[in-house]
């Protein structure tokens, strides 16, 4: 047991607070968000949290990771919930010098995979799992949570997973993730969608990248989005707007270094200049 | 999922699209969305067609004269065909108003 620390979780508007005499504890629940802060719990925040979370009831930590992975999987839940104004979707997003890259897609397809080994040559880094969409004018934004890979996605990094942490969370759904804060972020600003990229992995085939019609996209953003119902007409007119906005391509690839180099080949890979992650400003 | 259908009579009532559904044309090709259940459906250019007249003014089988009309030299038995087998297809997703 230390002296109380409170750790400041900032995803857009979403604001998380998590308090704690447990050190160890909020130390790796900050390794799953890139932005966060640790401070001491006497410190304002400028805002009140829309989550306030208190570690205090756990007198025996054995299993850290299982705190670690339900805490976090708490602040994502509350995140999403809170930002249930903007359209999202379940897609990986990087960025470089032209716009973002969204890469829609289920769970378990490789997105977290696939955006880490992009970070890794230079991409700048959104989410690896969630895109927040907003606008007019249309524009992805940023839903700074480390990127979170499964023991599958480590593996396949390979060299490029040096920066991989060690420590494993677990999630609630019994599923093991290191976390991953790539080099380059993006900060908190919004970015206009350059590429759409849909992901079909192969076993076997090399990687190869093929335009696809907008329709075709506009209606994969549309089967990943997590609230689209809620958004209607509006919603459909924002994804119509990224598409439009947009190279579609379908990315079919079985190794990581072959699918980064295709996508750096399509996108030019001129390097992101973003602005500087966002944190809890105290008053 | 393949979904066996039956093709919808043609003498039915006049057919008209639900609220539920929302349409953007993106580069020439319609796209729907099914608020209510979620589901998008892209149109190929028959049933973009006959889904723009689906606008409470048509029965089927004006939908059949319209498409007749529209492109000389085509079969009637088989726009039929097609007409009922798509109008089926929009309910069974429920993109229609019943």
């Amino acid at each position: 047991m230390t002296a109380p620390l409170v750790l400041h979780v900032r995803l857009q508007e979403f604001q998380a607070v998590v308090r704690s005499h447990h050190s160890r504890v909020l130390e790796r629940l900050a390794a799953a968000y890139p932005a966060a802060e640790l401070r001491p719990a006497d410190c304002p925040c400028a805002a009140a949290p829309s989550l306030d979370l208190t570690v205090g009831a756990v007198e025996h930590l054995g299993d850290v990771s299982k705190v670690v992975g339900h805490l976090e999987a708490a602040i994502n839940g509350a995140a999403i919930a809170a930002l249930q104004h903007r359209v999202l979707l379940h897609a990986g997003v990087v960025a470089t010098a032209d716009g973002a890259v969204v890469l829609p897609g289920r769970s378990g397809l490789g997105k977290s995979t696939l955006v880490a080994a992009l970070c890794q040559a230079g991409f700048a880094y959104f989410s690896d799992d969630i895109a927040i969409l907003g606008g007019p004018p249309p524009r992805v934004f940023p839903f700074m949570k480390a990127v979170s890979l499964k023991r599958g996605g480590v593996r396949a990094l390979g060299d490029r997973g040096g920066a991989v942490g060690a420590f494993e969370a677990i999630r609630p759904d019994g599923s093991v993730v290191r976390h991953l804060t790539p080099p380059r972020l993006a900060g908190s600003n919004g970015r206009p969608v350059r590429y759409v990229l849909l992901l079909d992995r192969r076993p076997q085939d090399a990687a190869t990248l093929r335009p696809v019609p907008r329709a075709r996209a506009l209606a994969e953003l549309a089967a990943h989005s997590m609230n689209l119902p809620r958004h209607g007409r509006h919603g459909l007119e924002i994804l119509s707007q990224v598409v439009e906005g947009a190279d579609c391509y379908e990315l079919t690839y079985s190794r990581l270094p072959e699918a980064v180099e295709a996508l750096a080949g399509v996108t030019g890979h001129r390097p992101f200049v973003g602005d500087a992650p966002t944190l809890c400003e105290p008053r | 999922m393949a979904v066996s259908l039956r093709s919808a009579p043609l003498d039915g009532a006049r057919v008209r699209r639900s609220d539920r559904v929302v349409e953007r044309v993106v580069d020439g090709e319609l796209v729907l969305y099914d608020t209510a259940r979620h589901r998008v459906h892209v149109m190929n250019p028959t049933a973009a067609w006959i889904w723009r007249l689906c606008d409470g003014g048509h029965s089927p089988a004006a939908v059949v004269s319209a498409l007749v009309s529209r492109y000389s030299g085509v079969d009637r038995a088989t726009v039929e065909a097609d007409v009922g087998e798509i109008l089926a297809r929009f309910r069974v997703e429920g993109l229609l108003d019943e």
